[in-house]
């Protein structure tokens, strides 16, 4: 790819990008969903909150390992469903009408989704802020474990978000059944976000450590198998997001060249 | 459109793929014990316990190659109530090991009976590391333990053995790295049986821990000769019968003629031993002397006693006499329990849990309502300029860092004044001297424990409790936000819990004095003894009574704000009350106690007065509206009685009993 084309398909995807913030930065509907989200977690911090309870842990950190797994699984959704969202940002046009006339290329317009639907459900992260500071307060759980964590979920939005724009360009391309990927999420969903927290560990690392059998610190578990406690679930992800990535352009492609 | 097919198809089944990728790791999981972690639990002694008594509890961690830094936690079986709910106590010590480094934890575990398992584990993040478990049905004995304490090529000294047959008692050998470091632990032990070489050391806090055990009732037997004698630490020296000569010079003794004579047996041909040179301590008597030289000597050490073989029982001698079995039956303790001592004096025992109390959840909805709406607020307002890309951002960040100080400000500091290092403490009358004896030891485990103390007086007995507390973990300068719950529970059959939040408190530990906002000091008088008594509780207390030596002695009203001198002549004021042990006569009371709140006083009044072994104490009821007891502004609620208990400063136990006979 030359240099110039690179540039290109940049320019392209922070147009999209920008287009795409703006657009929901605009919407009373897009500020209202937000609030929703941020009431769900509101809800878990209120409903774990350990009221009154004396802990003879000294210590109540599934607060914390709540707000974050609610976090993490909302914006698992939140970024599907912006990537999912319709490309043109127009209720009027299709897909390939839109890129028959809007002269951006389809790597770009495919990089400006993923990086609107990114940043947006990143953006929510830190709108849970407030809930995690006092979750940490509370649980005593340490920030590390938490910036840990967080930066786990930031990794694993970039799947979410590839999945939910494969679903939006194979949907308007009636080239795949949209129950097919929605069960796909929904399935993803649950494994990755909430058998972990089943384990009540905010520290993915551990978390599945124990989950793929090698129960021990992070200190004390092998090179490899630290490393692979990561891979393994971004690599999955990330092997159908580039399986879907090769897809989406294909598809988009033939759109934009033969118009169909 | 073949091609799309195939694509999606292959997707299909990558998406499968991906999905239960996971899965079978997941169905595979299970704690396992790292390789660069070790751990050892040993319980007991030599692997023995006794049934219904306390035992010791060593673990062995071991680290290599890394650091650790986590929980070691000790689960045992814990009660009837605990077991029928399915969990046992628990015991939480934080851990942290630098690199190829080994540690021993000691702790003492309460042995209900024979099932059971005692487990250890070392926990990081919620992750177990390593664990180990003895199973208690294995190990456990009813008889009384003899410690016999030797060298591993020692062993134990010869006719031991079965002189602990005939006696009953369980014979166990332990080497001197088990002795466990707790007097506690020693609770279901009759009998510890010293023969160490010179090489073999004991610890100063095994000793002070022996030396405990011994004034409580313990019998302790020394076989050691001068070198090894002199190798013991001061504290169990101190107790030797003889005190070996400063230049440390043995006697040779030429034959054992004194102990053939006394316990029969023969010894053919005669030989002679080493013995120790020195003299008999004030108190000691001498069993068996030769030339002059005492060797095998005795003395009471408070409610207990201590024997010394002045030689090596492992000498060829000792070993080839037939009377050493005859000898040892007349020197090993009967088999039973400890008998009643006058050293532990403790009243109360006390189920201690470190813990957190929560702020309740309306400041927590009201700033989980103030987020929601100053995001929804921002994002409104952003609208305004949706032209601009960095709005929408803008917008995010000023709603969480609004929330963020929002939170800071309300919820946080409620949930930190909230904390508190000890949240419940039970406190429980016992119903033997042993039990007695094991709640000062507990109360002093108390802060060996950093997150979580949980200990637990089980069985048989526990059927009341008594709120006496007093003082609380650290104060921040924010005394009036700090609140130290005490629950007092009670097994007794429709006995509410009495609870008593109490501002600042303080575990009523052994000899130390809790500094309470109420305290007392006792002077004597030429007919009696004068009692002041110094009340800043913020609360009357009535119907206060002294109680020691069996009886009680009535004060009257303890009022608030100032000290209140109480004069107590011998005999005259003093009240006899009839004796009725046994927890059947106890839950016969306490069903009478439900009768009236004056009928609840009368009869914890008596249950205290009958337990003679209390050391002098103060008790008293907090005066006002029944129900309600409030120190620190937390009202608790349903508290029928609330009772304090306060440990007389100034007075050796008994002393008082003396003065007034009951």
């Amino acid at each position: 790819m030359s240099e110039s084309r690179a540039r290109t398909i940049v320019r392209d995807a922070v147009r999209v990008c920008g287009a795409g913030v703006r657009a929901r930065t605009a919407s009373l509907a897009h500020a209202s969903v937000w609030t929703l989200a941020l009431t769900c977690i509101a809800i878990v911090t209120v409903a774990t909150w350990p009221s009154g309870r004396i802990e003879p842990t000294g210590a109540a950190p599934e607060v914390a390992c709540w707000v974050m797994y609610s976090a993490f699984a909302i914006s698992a959704l939140l970024a599907s469903a912006y990537s999912s969202g319709r490309l043109s940002y127009s209720r009027d046009l299709s897909v390939s009408e839109w890129l028959e006339h809007t002269p951006v290329s389809p790597a770009g317009l495919v990089l400006g989704k993923l990086a609107d639907a990114w940043f947006t459900s990143a953006a929510f992260l830190i709108s849970v802020a407030p809930f995690l500071v006092v979750a940490l307060e509370v649980g005593t759980v340490g920030i590390d474990r938490v910036v840990q964590g967080l930066i786990f979920i930031a990794l694993m939005l970039v799947p979410f978000s590839v999945a939910g724009l494969a679903a939006r360009v194979l949907i308007d391309a009636k080239d795949l059944s949209a129950l097919a990927l929605d069960a796909y999420l929904l399935v993803v969903l649950v494994v990755t976000a909430f058998l972990p927290g089943a384990w009540a560990d905010l520290n993915p690392v551990v978390a599945l450590a124990r989950a793929i059998g090698r129960a021990s610190t992070e200190a004390q578990i092998p090179a490899g198998a630290r490393v692979a406690a990561w891979i393994v679930p971004l690599a999955s992800h990330g092997s159908v997001s580039a399986g879907l990535w090769a897809l989406m352009m294909r598809v988009l492609s033939r759109r934009h060249k033969g118009g169909g | 459109m073949r091609a799309i097919r195939v694509a999606i198809a292959v997707v299909a089944i990558f998406l499968l793929g991906a999905m239960f990728a996971p899965l079978p790791a997941v169905a595979g999981s299970s704690p396992s014990e790292s390789a660069a972690l070790e751990m050892d639990l040993r319980v007991g002694f030599g692997g023995r316990v006794r049934a219904g008594s306390w035992a010791p509890v060593l673990i062995r961690v071991r680290t290599a190659g890394a650091s650790l830094h986590g929980d070691l936690r000790l689960t045992s079986p814990g009660g009837a109530r605990l077991q029928a709910a399915g969990r046992g106590l628990r015991y939480v010590y934080p851990l942290s090991l630098p690199a190829d480094s080994e540690r021993e934890h000691r702790a003492a575990v309460f042995v209900r009976g024979r099932t059971g398992v005692v487990r250890a584990s070392i926990e990081v993040g919620g992750v177990v590391l390593a664990s180990d478990e003895v199973n208690l049905a294995r190990s456990c004995v009813d008889d009384a333990l003899v410690v016999a304490v030797g060298g591993e090529a020692r062993g134990a000294p010869p006719g031991l053995a079965r002189a602990a047959a005939e006696k009953s008692l369980s014979l166990c050998e332990a080497a001197v790295s088990d002795l466990p470091d707790d007097a506690l632990a020693y609770d279901g032990v009759r009998g510890v049986v010293l023969a160490l070489s010179a090489a073999e050391r004991v610890s100063d806090a095994q000793a002070a821990a022996i030396a405990l055990w011994v004034r409580s009732g313990g019998v302790l037997v020394l076989a050691a000769d001068t070198p090894e004698l002199r190798a013991l630490p001061d504290a169990l020296q101190e107790l030797s019968p003889v005190e070996p000569e400063p230049s440390g010079q043995a006697v040779f003794v030429t034959s054992l003629a004194s102990l053939i004579e006394r316990y029969g047996g023969a010894l053919e041909p005669q030989q002679g031993v080493v013995a120790v040179a020195g003299r008999l301590r004030p108190g000691s008597i001498a069993l068996a002397s030769e030339g002059g030289a005492p060797i095998l000597a005795a003395r009471a050490a408070g409610a207990g006693s201590t024997a010394l073989l002045a030689f090596d029982v492992s000498a060829g001698a000792f070993g080839r006499w037939g009377g050493a079995s005859s000898l040892w039956r007349e020197l090993l303790p009967e088999a039973g329990t400890m008998p009643a001592g006058n050293i532990l004096d403790w009243t109360v025992a006390a189920l201690v849990t470190a813990g957190v109390r929560y702020p309740g959840a309306r400041p927590v909805v009201a700033f989980a309502a103030s987020c929601v709406a100053a995001t929804f607020a921002a994002l409104a307002l952003a609208r305004r300029a949706a032209r601009r890309t960095w709005a929408f951002f803008a917008a995010v960040c000023v709603a969480a860092s609004v929330s963020v100080g929002l939170g800071w400000r309300s919820v946080v500091p409620l949930a930190r004044r909230s904390s508190v290092a000890i949240s419940s403490v039970t406190i429980v009358e016992s119903q033997d001297r042993a039990q007695t004896a094991r709640a000062r030891t507990c109360a002093g485990v108390l802060p060996l424990a950093d997150r979580v103390a949980g200990l637990a007086f089980p069985d048989r007995g526990w059927h009341m409790g008594y709120a006496a507390l007093v003082r609380g973990p650290g104060s921040d300068g924010n005394g009036a936000e700090r609140g130290v719950e005490v629950t007092c529970g009670r097994d007794g059959p429709a006995l509410p819990a009495v609870r008593l939040v109490a501002r600042e408190m303080a575990i009523l530990a052994g000899e130390k004095v809790a500094p309470f906002a109420l305290s007392a000091a006792v002077e004597r008088t030429s007919d009696g003894v004068s009692l002041a008594v110094t009340n800043h509780t913020g609360m009357r207390f009535d119907d206060a009574s002294v109680v020691s030596g069996g009886s009680a002695i009535p004060l009257g009203a303890i009022p608030d704000g100032r000290t209140t001198t109480f004069s107590v002549r011998r005999q005259e004021d003093a009240i006899g009350v009839a004796r009725h042990d046994g927890p059947e006569d106890a839950a016969g009371s306490a069903r009478a106690w439900t009768a009236s709140h004056l009928a609840l006083r009368q009869a914890i009044l008596e249950q205290v007065v009958l337990r003679a072994r209390l050391g002098p104490v103060l008790i008293a009821w907090a005066a006002g509206r029944d129900g309600v007891v409030s120190l620190s502004g937390v009202e608790s609620s349903r508290a029928d009685v609330t009772l304090v208990i306060l440990h007389l400063q100034g007075l050796e136990p008994g002393a008082l009993g003396e003065v007034i006979p009951g």
